[in-house]
């Protein structure tokens, strides 16, 4: 028995590595691991009062930290029964919007093009392909931009609140977003042509998972018209050589992520988006994971839409920046958020002191761990002894970038 | 001149701190003057095993392999900085510091096996020697620059010595303990994020860490504190979030209570 071990992408949610073991010239079994080292998250929030607890779960990622504030506020906010204004959702949605963009332009234009272009890395790509890189940069600083607006700081914000916002944005703030949102989408457009080319690799997902509104939801939808709450058909398992979980829907491998999202929520895309979708339908139903890269670049063109119409919406409107009154009783609510790259849960129950006495906390790189862990499968057992090893390995990487696991910026490896 | 030789290594974090440094605007200039060793993030041609002039390091020390991985970047650096909560106090996952780790254990994995041995999260200087810290989660862009700016031109960089209420007061915002009644942490807390928090009507959350100076006010912020009804254990309970490992967190919390006797 032989094993390939692929060291250190060194991002997925932290630390990642895959073991490839090979019997009598074949592929037998992959096994993805997560080896970064626990941190308890979960734990960490027992018997502390409700309020700096989305500050705190902003912390488990740098790259979604307002994914994980929002899904936090919304899972407080129905334990305690409170109903926020359309204003105070809007701003969350445009948020969320933002993080979108960050996310999706360094994963697609750094990380993914490099490898459509043939490079080793973003920097040797720019010398020949230096427009897109500067495309994608500044589409990535207008996301940090909203994010530093809605959210309080680029990284680690503490702006959004149960019950609202600290600060509410100004006038010239919205104005600016919609300024941008409509200027940059042209780059959206060209990124949807640039990875709308990329072969088809991975695994196909038996199943998709979303949540039922587009950035945000009061329960989970699957692609055989489920609606649910997770911990009805979603299961969770540990496995010996992972410190993340591996999750199934109903017994059977799902995906989470923009493709799925795309599929299962196309009539809520914007005009444009809508559009770009139904010319690459077909092409996105064959459903391999790869295609994740081209659902993410059709949603770069629905986020620049959507947060124009927002701004447009507040501003029409007027902003009251008035916060809802947060009464603290004892309940039990969950926050279903879609992170850049798929649903993320927040589940906590909360006592009559308003202290958290129970949290779950599913991100969507666990809830992805299965169809990654296939999708590597299915890879090596096509290519290995076709490939020489080194493209083997760049196969396999390429493969795992698809699902844009956390910042996938480290998933650049390679040690053999 | 020979250019200046700089590592960023990541123990247990978010990744945010190097992120923020990576996507700043004015870090392509300051390369210039740099050779990068070892940056995964920044540069696929990265090596651990390299000798460094700056050291900088992000994240708790969280694992085996993380204590071993210090006291190699100790040896190959001749500075070092610790960088972020995480690094300097341990970060948000050490607030259980004083729990048993296989009872959380247990709670998260229940009787599933791992084969991986964790230990809880300790800041670097637990294990290694720390010249420099960079507070914050994360530090403000600001400070890196400085930091790095002034180890550049062969000079040491200086401690900030005094609290978030300071900047506060320069940005003329309303006093969120004074006037809100909320346990907001500047008075506590080492400055240079400019107020952020409170600047968004946010009360602070402590995430720079304790200020390591007494100043001048702590009797009548005692005072205030007690007047809100804001008892000792619940300031030190919040100030524990980011700072469990401070050796120093009590001894301040002590000494502003009793002077406001």
């Amino acid at each position: 028995m032989v094993t390939i071990t692929i060291g250190e992408f060194t991002r997925v949610e932290g630390n990642g590595e895959a073991d490839i073991i090979i019997e009598n010239g074949e592929v037998k079994e992959v096994k993805l691991k997560i080896v970064e080292g626990p941190r308890f998250f979960e734990l960490l929030t027992l018997g502390r009062y409700y309020y700096d607890v989305p500050d705190l779960e902003a912390r488990i990622c740098a790259i979604c930290y307002l994914s994980h504030s929002v899904a936090s506020v919304l899972g407080i906010e129905r334990a305690f029964n409170v109903e926020v204004p359309r204003e105070v959702m809007l701003l969350r949605e445009l948020g969320l919007l933002g993080e979108f963009l960050e996310s999706h332009a360094l994963h697609l234009y750094l990380l993914v093009a490099p490898d459509v272009f043939g490079y080793p890395d973003a920097i040797k790509m720019a010398s020949k392909h230096g427009e897109l890189v500067k495309e994608g940069l500044s589409i990535k600083a207008f996301g940090n931009y909203i994010r530093e607006v809605i959210g309080g700081r680029e990284i680690h914000g503490i702006n959004v609140k149960p019950g609202g916002f600290g600060r509410y944005p100004t006038i010239e703030e919205l104005e600016k977003i919609e300024q941008n949102s409509e200027a940059l989408l042209r780059f959206a457009k060209r990124a949807v042509n640039v990875f709308a080319d990329l072969k088809f690799y991975g695994a196909k997902a038996e199943h998709f998972v979303a949540t039922n509104s587009y950035l945000y939801g009061d329960k989970l939808i699957a692609c055989d018209e489920e609606v649910f709450d997770y911990y009805e058909h979603i299961e969770e398992k540990t496995l010996p050589y992972s410190f993340a979980k591996q999750s199934k829907y109903k017994g059977d491998i799902f995906m989470v992520g923009a493709l799925p999202r795309v599929m299962l929520k196309s009539e809520q895309l914007t005009p444009l988006a809508k559009k770009l979708f139904e010319d690459h339908r077909e092409k996105l139903s064959q459903g391999y994971v790869s295609l994740n890269n081209l659902a993410q670049a059709i949603e770069l063109v629905y986020a620049l839409e959507k947060a124009k119409e927002i701004a447009r919406e507040l501003l029409d409107k007027g902003l009251s920046c008035e916060n809802v009154p947060v009464e603290v009783q004892e309940g039990e609510g969950i926050g279903y958020v879609e992170a850049p790259r798929g649903v993320l849960i927040h589940h906590y129950k909360i006592d009559s002191k308003g202290n958290i006495s129970y949290s779950n906390i599913i991100t969507p790189t666990a809830l992805n761990h299965a169809i990654m862990e296939l999708s590597l499968y299915e890879e090596a057992k096509k290519n290995y002894g076709s490939l020489d090893e080194k493209t083997f390995v760049q196969r396999l990487e390429e493969t795992v970038r698809a699902f844009d696991p956390c910042i996938s910026c480290s998933v650049h490896l390679v040690k053999l | 001149m020979e250019k200046v030789r700089i590592g960023f290594y990541a123990l247990t974090s978010c990744y945010g701190c190097q992120l923020q440094f990576a996507m700043m605007d004015e870090i392509v200039q300051l390369l210039d003057k740099a050779n990068i060793e070892c940056w995964f993030m920044v540069d696929r041609d990265s090596d651990e095993e390299r000798e460094v002039d700056i050291a900088f390091i992000e994240g708790s020390v969280s694992t085996q392999e993380e204590i071993e991985l210090i006291k190699k970047i100790r040896e190959k650096a001749k500075i070092v900085i610790a960088v972020g909560s995480c690094a300097i106090h341990g970060g948000v996952q050490s607030w259980g510091k004083d729990k048993e780790l296989e009872e959380l254990w247990k709670t998260v994995y229940g009787d599933g096996r791992v084969k991986f041995e964790p230990k809880m999260a300790e800041p670097v200087e637990n294990y290694i020697k720390v010249d420099y810290k960079l507070y914050g989660c994360p530090p403000e862009k600001k400070d890196f620059l400085y930091a790095l700016g002034t180890f550049l031109i062969g000079s040491w960089p200086e401690d900030i010595d005094y609290p978030v209420c300071v900047e506060c007061r320069l940005n003329g915002n309303p006093c969120i303990l004074i006037e809100k009644g909320e346990p907001c942490l500047g008075p506590l807390t080492t400055a240079g994020c400019d107020a952020r928090c409170p600047s968004f009507n946010i009360a602070c959350i402590g995430c720079r860490g304790a200020v390591g100076y007494g100043v001048a006010w702590f009797d009548s912020l005692a005072r205030e504190f007690k007047k809100k009804g804001l008892t000792k254990e619940e300031i030190l309970e919040r100030m524990r979030i980011f700072n469990a490992h401070n050796p120093k967190l009590e001894e301040m919390i002590n000494k502003v209570f009793e002077e406001g006797e």
